[in-house]
């Protein structure tokens, strides 16, 4: 509503010089607390006039020449509650209202301050992270150089060589994540190089990266399914840091694999390596639901990318420009078109190999239906036994009814009960089996029914290259629990049969990619147990070929659990069939012999298919050649769209064009181009922000101490030129890490003492480094340090992960962790199989990060949840134990015994005085207290 | 490293003569300050727990929050519609509607009979009787609207305001914000349902990128801390010489790094545990329970052990209270069984599975409820009812059951700085399908939390890869109309 009685125009009154008189201090005096330069509302600012003009999240606030359409005075006059501004108060005075009316309509004249000017350069075009590497140095430039430096203009002296002892275990602990074993006496540079070239090595830097990525075994989200083919990818991190692997070409694999000269597409997994939502892209019907989660699949891919290998904070700009760092909503979504075509999913890591055992499975298979349209020829067709029920039906197993429906899920069904078919008169019974012996005991849950077509939620009829729901085959689905009762005396009736044999193909309908699940099936005649397979797997099938006496009376079918629950047990047989057993009745003889040796012959050839190899694959991503077109989304809402973007990134970095070609561009070449830019030898990021997180590791915080935000937002290097300096070696050194690392590692600065020094009052944060910090192992190392030190680490590299949980599949899996006892859990912790939502409790106390969030750094905490779990634990009660048992088999008395502990746990003997107090203590307990202790659990 | 729990970071505050650098630290500290910034606690890290002055004077000391797991029908319980008693089985009017399962079927009327309760004559069902009689001392949030219609999501934005993972719990926003009131034990605990873990799980009271100190502590009445106990075969006096033994070892480690909080602080926190197993083991033993306590919560229960098992976790919740635990999460349902079975998701039968789900939570929670009344501590305590969604107002086509609703739902606040005599904030439609009247949010009832707790969810902050990040992100306003 407008104010009618102060419309009357004062537009003459208003002249240029009266707006610093009368609008510049209303504007100061009502607008700028929320508009100004520490807030921005609405991303409007009305502090200076480029901003003003240029107006805020919804348009233009001031329409030149007309007061009455311009948001500004429409929301100052307005008397809605929500729409009023200022917000809070008595908003302006009439004649402020009709001042700032005139202003306008005479034209809004904005006379030019040195604040309005100093609005028009954009500092932050200047920030250091953008601008070029510094390329000249000193001749005597080193770490050492540029770090007492700046001690001495601070009037400060490093601390001394730290001793050989502590040197040995910080080196071993940041390069190996492992302690020392016993000394070698070899020399320092020795000990580097050693560690260097150690396979250790690159297990303990990849855990950094793939904090980095958010890197886990299982999708996350609610129905948080296995990812058996992820660990490929993590194996991919560790060879390529042992092989020193150029870091540009690390990232270029990574992003591009696909698209390289030389391809890796193990690397790929780096862009699959964060959470996924399988209830959002996979199983909602909602439309809205699904563009919400693939929105948040796009921004992870982009993020993830951009923060791990420039330290950009790109994801500040999804709904709306970048609050701090000059980068807009638009070049956000270039980067979406960057990926748009890339979906997370498994790939073949070698698709040459794929395609021979493709053709070679397709070979064989064809040669089996051959031979088995032969031996059906000859022994007749048979007789299907999911043709005894009307088509496309299932016997409700509460009540034997026949049912068209797809029904649920059940339980509180009576176990055993034979529940008679009256409809299907060759059907005995049907029943939800539970045990006794042979017939394994179940949980007696119970989904859909008993039926020939498929199940509610039952994924695939196929069973290797023939699919059961086509004509000419028959499937009886039959998920786990239940149980099935053929008369046999009706079906010999029924098909003219005598003696028979039992055939059909026996596998799972389920989703193979979604989870690991196990069955078992179980065939008796009359009461005699003729097959059974325990734990059948998802990509398992077996084959059924049963004698069935002349004299027999019943067959029984039973499906039951596998001990894990029901969830995917969608069991089936295929072309299920009674056929007549031919030995020595109506076939002549020599045919009798033809179907012995066809018969030999199909089951070669089902052997050499099953015995084929399984293409290795790794978890990664599926490109679709030609992406969808990508539209900038306001306020980041994927419902509501705005102007079509091209592939590209941001401009603020200009090293090289943010161009990255058009959306005709195909899928992998977007990414290539990308990982170009990136990996740009004049790209000012990415090699500052990589050895600075090598310095991180090394000193417990980087010289930038916020690793991936080298913005606005992050922090200021402590030691620009040494950044710089060290990002110039690595380039002029081919990308080698491990360059960097020996640098690193050989300068007096890294070799200093923790000890406290005079400048910790002055220097608290410990920036200048005076000294080295001491450091407390994070959770993965502390766990293989117990391992270390009780003797029970295995050290087998490689290979899928660990699983020190138990697995229950479920619509949501549930995994419970168990307390690892045996060697094959005793791995190092890199190879333990990581589940994104349910933590692991030991881990995640001692602040083992969240594999949702994407961690530069990790958090540490104290807090006496640790304290009760490293004393109380059973694992650190167990490992406390081999530790005393290693030690009283390695020593001959108390004093040696407490000796060995002490060397073994810090590598050092006990001093007299802790001799003395230890020798009341059991050795047990001394172990328990060792591994507890903060010399223990620190690096000095 | 973290700058919160930098012991080096800290100390910069504390010292007069400032190198260069620490000081640059101070100053961007100080920006922080402004009168609108951003407000971030200052933590000394030697004792991440320490009570923690809110940002204005508080209502509320501590919460404790009900959440019923599974989406518990609203339209059942205390949602009063009575055009869906009216139009029994017939059509929505505007055609059918497709919602997370399928298309939904005719309206149904509720499962139980409406009746006033108490003097404000609030309608409630017979379905939660005696939560009903505590009608005249709640305040409903009738208009609640969720972002998602999917349990796991749903629950993680009820709990942390976000609906993906990684983002931290209300609790330990508030944990992070204000430390607690008795170092004695974990500031912020959460206690699952005796049937096991809600679908969101550990979710639900996560750290997130906050400091991990400010997770939850998950336990209950039948499964207390873990390694809370000292283990068996290690005899009370041994383990007494080995923390001893401990101490000493790292004292001497301490006389290098003297000042090196750090360090202090593990020392303390082994302090601290042993403290713990001196007060948890007796704040979990209910034996010292009257009778007449037990059976008011329904503790004794010997035909339904489910619900003396919930009614166990209520008079924990109720002790923590006491003893000054500053957020308690009491959770009524539980994943592991299946849809339905164990929590409140009616899909198929709700006729048959809201009952039983009911006689578990009713008696129990009210008693826990009344419990806080009588014994005064309702007066700092802040009493939250809540659940992840709502339920249709129609049947599922083809099954009995309800399907998700995450367009209008109930919550309910009681106790300091809140309005009593049954009044409410929001409304559903006709039938109590939309939010139609003050549409209220998760980040709303967030903001309320706090503002009740002394703090202002905007300024509440915590800094992460590049976000000032806040409970309620960019959005939530205080309902007013729900303070006292």
């Amino acid at each position: 509503m407008k104010l009618a009685l102060f419309s009357i125009s004062l537009a003459s009154v208003i002249s240029a010089q009266d707006f610093d008189r009368e609008i510049r201090p209303l504007l100061q005096k009502h607008c700028i607390e929320c508009h100004g330069e520490k807030k921005q509302k609405g991303e409007l600012r009305l502090d200076a006039k480029v901003h003003a003009f240029k107006g805020g999240h919804d348009g233009p606030a001031i329409v030149v020449g007309k007061a009455d359409t311009s948001p500004i005075f429409q929301r100052v006059t307005s008397t809605d509650e929500d729409e009023k501004m200022p917000p809070k108060g008595d908003g302006l005075k009439p004649d402020e209202i009709a001042l700032l009316k005139s202003w306008i309509d005479a034209g809004a004249t904005w006379p030019e301050n040195a604040t309005d000017k100093a609005a028009l350069t954009d500092n932050r075009l200047q920030h250091w992270s953008v601008l070029p590497l510094k390329k000249d140095f000193p001749a005597d430039a080193s770490i050492d150089f540029f770090i007492e430096a700046k001690l001495r203009e601070n009037d400060l002296t490093p601390s001394p060589e730290a001793d050989a002892r502590t040197l040995s275990r910080r080196l071993h602990f940041d390069l190996h994540g492992l302690p020392p074993s016993d000394s070698t006496g070899q020399s320092y540079e020795a000990l580097v190089d050693f560690l260097l070239a150690s396979p250790h090595f690159g297990e303990r830097q990849a855990r950094h990266w793939l904090d980095i990525v958010h890197y886990a075994d299982t999708h996350g989200f609610e129905r948080d399914q296995l990812r058996p083919n992820a660990w490929r990818y993590r194996d991919y991190v560790i060879d390529s840091f042992n092989a020193d692997k150029p870091y540009d070409q690390f990232l270029r694999e990574q992003i591009a694999g696909d698209a390289l000269s030389t391809p890796n597409l193990t690397a790929l997994g780096f862009l699959a390596a964060g959470p996924w939502d399988y209830v959002g892209q996979v199983e909602t019907r909602s439309d809205m639901l699904k563009r919400a989660a693939r929105a948040l699949d796009l921004d992870d891919m982009v993020t993830q990318t951009l923060t791990a290998t420039m330290g950009i904070t790109i994801n500040c700009a999804r709904c709306h420009d970048h609050k701090l760092d000059p980068i807009t909503q638009e070049e956000y979504f270039r980067l979406w078109a960057v990926f748009a075509g890339v979906k997370r999913g498994d790939l073949e890591t070698d698709p040459a190999e794929s395609k021979r055992i493709a053709a070679e499975k397709s070979r064989l298979s064809k040669a089996l239906a051959a031979t088995q349209a032969q031996i059906t020829k000859l022994a007749g067709e048979g007789l299907a036994l999911a043709k005894l029920l009307p088509e496309a039906s299932g016997i409700d197993i509460r009540n034997g009814s026949i049912t068209k429906d797809k029904l649920g899920y059940f339980r509180d069904i009576a176990p055993n009960k034979k529940v008679a078919v009256p409809a299907v008169p060759s059907i005995l019974s049907v029943f939800l089996p539970n045990g006794p012996a042979p017939i394994p005991s179940t949980s007696g849950h119970f989904w859909d029914a008993i039926a020939n077509r498929p199940l509610n939620a039952q994924r695939s009829t196929k069973l290797g290259a023939t699919d059961f729901a086509t004509k000419g085959h028959s499937l009886l689905a039959m998920h786990a629990n239940s149980g099935i009762t053929f008369d046999l005396h009706q079906l010999r009736a029924q098909g003219g049969l005598n003696a028979m044999r039992l055939i059909g193909l026996i596998g799972f309908g389920a989703d193979k990619a979604a989870a690991a699940s196990k069955a078992d099936f179980t065939v008796l005649v009359d009461a005699e147990l003729k097959f059974q397979k325990l734990k059948l797997r998802k990509d398992e099938t077996a084959a059924l070929d049963i004698m069935v006496p002349a004299e027999a009376k019943t067959l029984t079918f039973i499906a039951t659990d596998g001990g894990d629950g029901i969830g995917n047990d969608i069991l089936f047989i295929g072309d299920a069939k009674l056929v007549p057993e031919v030995a020595g009745t109506r076939l002549s003889e020599s045919d009798a012999a033809t179907l012995k040796t066809l018969r030999a012959s199909a089951a070669k050839l089902d052997a050499e298919i099953k015995a084929l190899p399984v293409p290795d694959k790794v978890y990664a991503i599926v490109s679709n050649e030609k992406p969808p077109v990508i539209k900038v989304q306001r306020r980041g809402n994927p419902d509501d769209e705005a102007q079509e973007v091209t592939p590209g990134t941001f401009a603020w970095a200009k090293h090289a064009p943010a161009h990255l070609g058009d959306n005709q561009t195909p899928e992998a070449q977007r990414r290539l181009a990308l990982a170009d830019w990136i990996t740009h030898p004049e790209n000012p990021l990415t090699a500052r922000v990589v050895v600075n997180r090598l310095w991180h590791h090394h000193f417990g915080q980087g010289l930038v101490t916020t690793p991936s935000d080298f913005g606005l937002g992050g922090e200021k290097p402590s030691h620009p030129e040494l950044l710089d300096f060290l990002a110039h070696e690595l380039i002029t050194h081919g990308w080698s890490l491990k360059h960097i690392h020996k640098l690193i590692l050989m300068s007096r600065t890294y070799r200093q003492s923790s000890a406290a020094h005079h400048a910790s009052k002055f220097d608290s944060g410990n920036r200048l480094l005076a000294r080295q910090n001491p450091r407390r192992l994070d959770a993965e190392t502390l766990r293989d340090t117990v391992l270390a030190v009780s003797g029970k680490l295995n050290l087998q590299r490689g290979g899928p992960g660990y699983r020190d949980f138990n697995y229950t599949e479920a619509y949501a899996p549930i995994y419970e962790y168990v307390t690892p006892d045996k060697p094959d859990l005793w791995r190092r912790s890199i190879y333990r199989f990581i589940v994104r939502t349910t933590p692991h409790q030991f881990m995640s106390t001692l602040d083992c990060p969240d594999p949702a969030n994407f961690t530069p750094a990790r958090a540490q905490t104290t807090t006496a949840l640790q304290a009760l779990t490293l004393s109380n634990n059973e694992f650190m009660l167990q490992q406390a134990r081999f530790l005393a048992e290693r030690v009283q088999k390695e020593t001959h008395d108390s004093d040696s015994a407490i000796n060995r502990a002490f060397q073994l746990a810090f590598q050092r003997v006990a001093t007299p005085e802790e001799l003395a107090a230890a020798k009341p203590i059991d050795l047990f307990s001394l172990c328990r207290m060792l591994l507890n202790a903060n010399e223990f659990v620190y690096v000095d | 490293m973290n700058a919160l729990l930098n012991r080096r970071s800290f100390l910069s505050q504390t010292v007069h003569g400032l190198g260069s650098i620490a000081f640059l630290d101070l100053l961007s500290r100080q920006n922080l300050l402004a009168a609108s910034g951003p407000i971030r606690p200052i933590i000394d890290p030697s004792r991440p727990f320490a009570a923690r002055k809110p940002h204005f004077a508080p209502k509320a000391k501590r919460v404790v929050m009900v959440f019923c797991s599974g989406a518990l029908s609203h339209v059942d319980t205390f949602d009063y519609k009575p055009a869906l008693f009216k139009y029994h089985d017939q059509p929505m009017p505007g055609g059918s509607v497709v919602t997370f399962q399928g298309e939904q079927g005719n309206l149904i009327k509720p499962l139980r009979d409406f009746k006033p309760r108490g003097q404000s004559g609030k309608m409630t069902s017979d379905l939660l009787p005696k939560l009903g009689e505590c009608a005249d001392d709640f305040f409903f949030l009738h208009g609640m609207t969720s972002k998602t219609n999917t349990h796991g999501p749903g629950e993680t934005f009820m709990s942390t305001g976000q609906t993906l993972e990684g983002f931290p719990s209300a609790g330990a926003w508030v944990n992070y914000a204000l430390g607690t009131e008795n170092e004695n034990l974990p500031s912020y605990i959460a206690i699952p349902d005796p049937r096991g873990n809600p679908q969101a799980a550990g979710n639900n009271w996560s750290a997130a990128f906050l400091p991990a100190a400010y997770q939850g502590t998950a336990f209950n009445a039948e499964n207390p801390i873990r390694f809370l106990a000292r283990p068996d075969g290690i005899s009370n006096s041994t383990d007494r010489a080995t923390a001893d033994f401990l101490k000493r070892l790292n004292e001497r480690h301490l006389e290098k790094f003297p000042g090196d909080s750090e360090l202090a602080a593990r020392i303390s926190s082994y302090e601290l545990a042993a403290k713990m197993q001196m007060t948890v083991p007796s704040l979990t033993d209910l034996s010292s329970e009257p009778a007449h306590v037990l059976k008011m919560y329904g503790a004794d229960d010997p035909t339904n052990a489910v619900k003396a098992g919930y009614a166990k976790n209520c008079i924990l919740a109720r002790r923590l209270c006491e003893q000054g635990v500053r957020f308690v999460q009491v959770f009524n349902g539980a994943y592991a069984m299946g849809e339905g079975v164990g929590n409140w998701d009616g899909h198929k039968s709700i006729a048959s599975q809201y009952p039983g789900h009911a006689e578990i939570l009713d008696q129990p929670t009210a008693a826990l409820f009344m419990d806080l009344k009588q014994r005064g501590l309702l007066a700092d305590t802040l009493f939250v009812f809540c659940t992840e969604f709502g339920r249709m107002p129609t049947f599922q086509k083809g099954a009995s059951g309800r399907d998700h609703n995450p367009s209008g739902f109930t919550c309910i606040l009681a106790g300091a700085g809140v309005q009593n005599g049954a009044k409410h904030h929001g409304e559903t439609d006709e039938f109590g399908w939309k939010a139609a009247v003050d549409v209220t949010t998760v980040y709303d009832l967030h903001a309320t939390i706090l503002h009740l707790l002394g703090l202002d969810h905007e300024r509440l902050t915590y800094y992460n890869n590049g976000f000032e990040r806040r409970l309620t992100d960019v959005h939530g306003h205080v309902i007013q109309s729900a303070l006292a």
